[in-house]
C-alpha cells in the first residue's frame, strides 16, 4: 500500500515539472474530463493535417437497453412482445491506426439478449472485420463486402480478399475473394439453432479505365454447396463470367450494361441427381442529360435457366423501360416513364405480359405560396398471360405547405384494381395529412404535431365496404439547456370490415432522452427511457389483449486516440 | 496484481484530468473526437437512410418511402413500388421493430451492407387478424448525391413477394 501511494505521489509530482520540456514536445490540446481545454500549444512546423508516424483511434459504441413487457388478454398470442425482463446489449469497437506506411482498419461487434424474437441465441458475435492497407495492397480479412457487378457478387462473405489498387491507373484494378457465404458467425462455427447450409465462394474481378471515357470490368465467381440442413433443400455448384462496362461518348451521355453467362449443376435433394444447367443474363441502359431532360433508357433480358445465388437477378424475365424528367419551367417539373417487362419466359400460355405508363407533374411554389409543393401523379397497370388480364389505375395527388408556423403534409390517393373472370374488382380511397409546428417557450421547445388518415376499400367481389381510420396527437417537449428531448404520442386506428370482425387499437407511447454533461469521457453518452401502452379491442372479444412495456437504456459512444498528432496552425 | 492494476488506474484517475506534461504515460492518450470521423459520419448517415425507409414504410406513406430507394433498384423500383402498395392496400396497420445487426461499408464507402433482425406486426382488413413475422435481412444501401438509398434487399420483407 505504501509503495503504491509513492508510486502515485511521483508519478504527479513528475506531471508538475517545470513546462520548458513539454514545449519542446509539440503537445496539442489536452482537455480535462469536464471537456475544457487545459492547455492549447501553437506548432509552428506546418505539417499537413492529420499526418502521423503512428496513431490508432478507437471508436466503441455501447448500447444497453432493458424491457418490462406485460400482456394480458385472451388474445395474447397476437402480441409482437417477448412477456418478462429482457435485455439486450450491443457493443461495436471500430478502429484505425498507422504504423507508418501501413494503415489498419478493424471492427468488432458482439450482442447480448433473452428475447428469443430478437435472437435465437443469447450471446452472438456480429461481425469482425480486419483491414490492412499498404500502398496499393489491400488485405481485409473477416466481414468481407465486395461488390464485383450485380449478376456476379454483392454480398457479404466470411473470408478473405485482397485488393490490388493502382492509384497510377497503369494497372487494372484487381480483387480476389474467398469465403463462405453464412448470414451469421454463429453459423460458420457449427452453432446449435442457426445451422445453415454451407455456401463457399471464390472469384476475380479485374477492372480497368481502357480510356478517359470507357471503363470495362471482368468477373468471375464460383459457388459450392455443401452440408444440406434439409432434405428437400437445392444444392447448387455454380460458375459465373461477367463482363461489365460503362461508356460515357459525349459529356451528358453514360451507356453502362452487363453481359454474363453461367453454368453449373443443381441437386434437388439429398441423394438426389445432379443435373446441369446453362443460363445467360443481359443488361444495357442509357442516361442522357441535357438541358431541362433527363432521359434514361433500359433493356434487361435474364434467361430461366440463369442462376445467381451472390448476385442479383429476376430470372425467366425480361423488361424494357423508358424515363423522361423534364423541367418544363423553373418549379415545375414533369415525369413520364414507360415500363415493359414479360415474366415467365419459355412457359408459353404461362407467361404475362405487363405494362405500366406513368405521368406526374410537381410544382413547387404553388400558387406563388413560398414554402408549397403540389403534385400528382397517375399510374397505369395492364397485364395479361396466364389465363387472366389486370387492368389497374392508380392516382395520387399530394400538397405540401407551410401556414404561419404550421407545417402540413397532405396526400389523397384513388386506386382501382381490376381483375378479369372476377378475380378481383376493388376500388380504393385513402387520405393522410399531417400538422406540425414548433415553438420556444423560455428554456422549453414544444413541437405538437397531429397525423390523421383514412383508407376506404369498396370490394365489389366480396360486396363488403371495408374502412380504416388512424390518428394520432403528439407533443415533443425539448430543453436544449439541460440535453433533454422527449415525445409523447397517442392514437387511435379503427378498423371496420364490411362483413367480418371489427377491430380498435388505442396506443401511447412516451420517450424521454437525456445526455448528461457531466460525465467526462462519457459526454456523448444518451440515457433513455420509452414507456408503450397498446389495447387492442375486437367484436369478438376472446381476441382482445393489452400490451405494456418500459424501456430504459443507454447509448454510450467512447472516442479515443492514442498517439502524437500534428496540426496544421 | 490486482495491486498493481488499482495503483495504475489510481494514478491514470489522478493525472490526466490535470495538465499533462513530459514523462506523463498517459500523454499521448487523448479523449474526444481527435480521430476521422469519416466513418462514423458514414456509420450514422447509413442508419437514419434505414430508419426513414422503416418509418415511411411503418406510417404506410408510399411516395415519402419510395424517394429513400435507389431509381437502380436491382429488382426494379416500380414492381417493388408496386408490390408495397399491394400490402398497404391489404393491411390496416403494420408496426416494425428493428435491431442493427451489423454494418459494412465496401472499401469506398459506395455500398453499405446493415443486416437487421426486425419483428413485424400487420392486421389484415378484411378478416382483422393480426399476424407477426420475425426474420432477419440485409439492406444494401448506395450512395447517391451524399445520401444512401436503398439497392437491395435479400431476403425481401417489404411488399408482397
Amino acid at each position: 500500500m505504501r509503495k503504491s501511494v509513492v508510486f502515485i505521489l511521483f508519478l504527479i509530482i513528475l506531471s508538475y515539472q517545470n513546462t520548458s520540456r513539454a514545449e519542446k514536445l509539440e503537445t496539442i490540446a489536452i482537455e480535462d474530463f469536464k471537456g475544457e481545454v487545459q492547455e492549447n500549444t501553437a506548432i509552428k512546423e506546418k505539417t499537413l493535417k492529420g499526418s502521423v508516424e503512428k496513431y490508432t483511434e478507437f471508436h466503441i459504441l455501447n448500447d444497453i437497453q432493458l424491457d418490462i413487457n406485460d400482456v394480458d388478454g385472451p388474445g395474447k398470442a397476437s402480441s409482437s412482445l417477448s412477456e418478462g425482463t429482457m435485455y439486450l446489449e450491443n457493443i461495436n469497437l471500430y478502429g484505425k491506426g498507422k504504423l507508418g506506411k501501413l494503415e489498419y482498419i478493424f471492427n468488432a461487434g458482439g450482442r447480448m439478449t433473452n428475447d428469443n424474437r430478437i435472437d435465437q441465441r443469447g450471446m452472438t458475435l456480429t461481425s469482425l472485420k480486419g483491414q490492412a492497407i499498404y500502398e496499393d495492397h489491400i488485405l481485409t480479412a473477416g466481414d468481407v463486402f465486395e461488390s464485383f457487378s450485380q449478376y456476379t457478387l454483392n454480398t457479404s462473405l466470411k473470408g478473405v480478399s485482397y485488393k490490388l489498387y493502382d492509384t497510377t491507373d497503369n494497372l487494372p484494378d484487381i480483387t480476389a475473394v474467398y469465403g463462405y457465404a453464412y448470414p451469421r458467425w454463429d453459423s460458420l462455427f457449427k452453432a446449435e439453432n442457426v445451422k445453415t447450409m454451407q455456401r463457399k465462394a471464390y472469384g476475380l474481378n479485374i477492372r480497368k479505365d481502357i480510356s478517359n471515357s470507357f471503363d470495362l470490368g471482368i468477373s468471375y465467381i464460383r459457388s459450392e454447396d455443401d452440408d444440406r440442413q434439409i432434405a428437400t433443400e437445392t444444392q447448387y455448384n455454380n460458375n459465373i463470367y461477367s463482363l461489365d462496362y460503362e461508356y460515357r461518348p459525349i459529356p451528358g451521355l453514360i451507356v453502362r450494361g452487363e453481359d454474363a453467362f453461367n453454368n453449373g449443376e443443381k441437386q434437388l435433394q439429398e441423394d438426389g441427381r445432379y443435373s446441369s444447367h446453362f443460363g445467360h443474363a443481359h443488361r444495357i441502359e442509357a442516361i442522357g442529360v441535357g438541358g431541362p431532360s433527363r432521359v434514361t433508357m433500359g433493356y434487361e433480358y435474364v434467361n430461366p435457366k440463369f442462376e445467381t445465388l451472390l448476385g442479383s437477378a429476376v430470372n425467366g424475365r425480361q423488361k424494357a423501360n423508358a424515363k423522361w424528367k423534364y423541367k418544363i419551367a423553373k418549379d415545375t417539373t414533369m415525369d413520364t416513364s414507360f415500363l415493359w417487362y414479360q415474366t415467365n419466359l419459355g412457359q408459353g400460355t404461362q407467361s404475362v405480359h405487363t405494362f405500366r405508363p406513368e405521368i406526374g407533374f410537381t410544382k413547387k411554389r404553388f400558387l406563388s405560396r413560398r414554402y408549397s409543393q403540389a403534385g400528382i401523379d397517375y399510374k397505369l397497370n395492364m397485364s395479361s398471360g396466364n389465363h387472366s388480364k389486370i387492368n389497374d389505375h392508380f392516382i395520387n395527388v399530394n400538397y405540401r405547405d407551410r401556414f404561419g408556423f404550421l407545417d402540413t403534409d397532405n396526400q389523397f390517393g384513388f386506386n382501382t384494381f381490376n381483375t378479369s373472370k372476377r378475380g378481383r374488382q376493388t376500388y380504393e380511397f385513402n387520405y393522410h395529412t399531417s400538422l406540425s409546428s414548433r415553438h420556444k417557450a423560455g428554456i422549453f421547445i414544444l413541437k405538437p404535431s397531429v397525423n390523421a388518415g383514412t383508407n376506404f376499400i369498396d370490394d365489389e367481389i366480396r360486396n363488403s365496404l371495408d374502412k380504416i381510420v388512424e390518428y394520432s396527437v403528439g407533443l415533443g417537449i425539448d430543453v436544449p439547456k439541460y440535453k433533454v428531448n422527449s415525445n409523447i404520442k397517442f392514437g387511435q386506428n379503427i378498423l371496420n370490415t364490411g362483413d367480418s370482425v371489427d377491430s380498435n387499437k388505442l396506443f401511447t407511447s412516451i420517450s424521454v432522452y437525456y445526455k448528461p454533461s457531466f460525465a467526462g469521457f462519457l459526454n456523448n453518452s444518451t440515457f433513455f427511457l420509452r414507456v408503450a401502452l397498446n389495447d387492442f379491442n375486437f367484436s369478438t372479444q376472446t381476441r382482445n389483449f393489452s400490451e405494456k412495456s418500459i424501456s430504459m437504456g443507454m447509448n454510450m459512444p467512447i472516442d479515443l486516440f492514442v498517439g502524437k498528432k500534428k496540426e496544421a496552425l | 496484481m490486482k495491486r498493481f492494476i488499482t495503483t495504475l488506474f489510481a494514478a491514470f484517475m489522478l493525472i490526466v484530468p490535470f495538465k499533462a506534461q513530459a514523462f506523463n504515460p498517459f500523454k499521448y492518450i487523448h479523449f474526444g473526437n481527435y480521430g476521422s470521423d469519416e466513418c462514423v459520419e458514414n456509420f450514422y448517415k447509413a442508419k437514419t437512410a434505414l430508419n426513414d425507409l422503416l418509418s415511411e414504410y411503418e406510417s404506410k406513406n408510399l411516395m415519402r418511402m419510395m424517394d429513400c430507394v435507389s431509381e437502380r433498384f436491382t429488382t426494379d423500383k416500380s414492381i417493388f413500388e408496386d408490390n408495397v402498395r399491394e400490402e398497404f392496400s391489404q393491411y390496416a396497420f403494420i408496426e416494425m421493430r428493428h435491431y442493427v445487426e451489423k454494418v459494412i461499408f465496401d472499401d469506398k464507402n459506395e455500398h453499405v451492407l446493415i443486416t437487421i433482425n426486425y419483428i413485424k406486426r400487420v392486421q389484415d382488413r378484411s378478416t382483422a387478424d393480426i399476424s407477426v413475422t420475425n426474420g432477419t435481412s440485409d439492406l444494401i444501401f448506395k450512395k447517391e448525391d451524399d445520401k444512401y438509398l436503398l439497392w437491395k434487399m435479400q431476403p425481401n420483407f417489404l411488399g408482397k413477394n
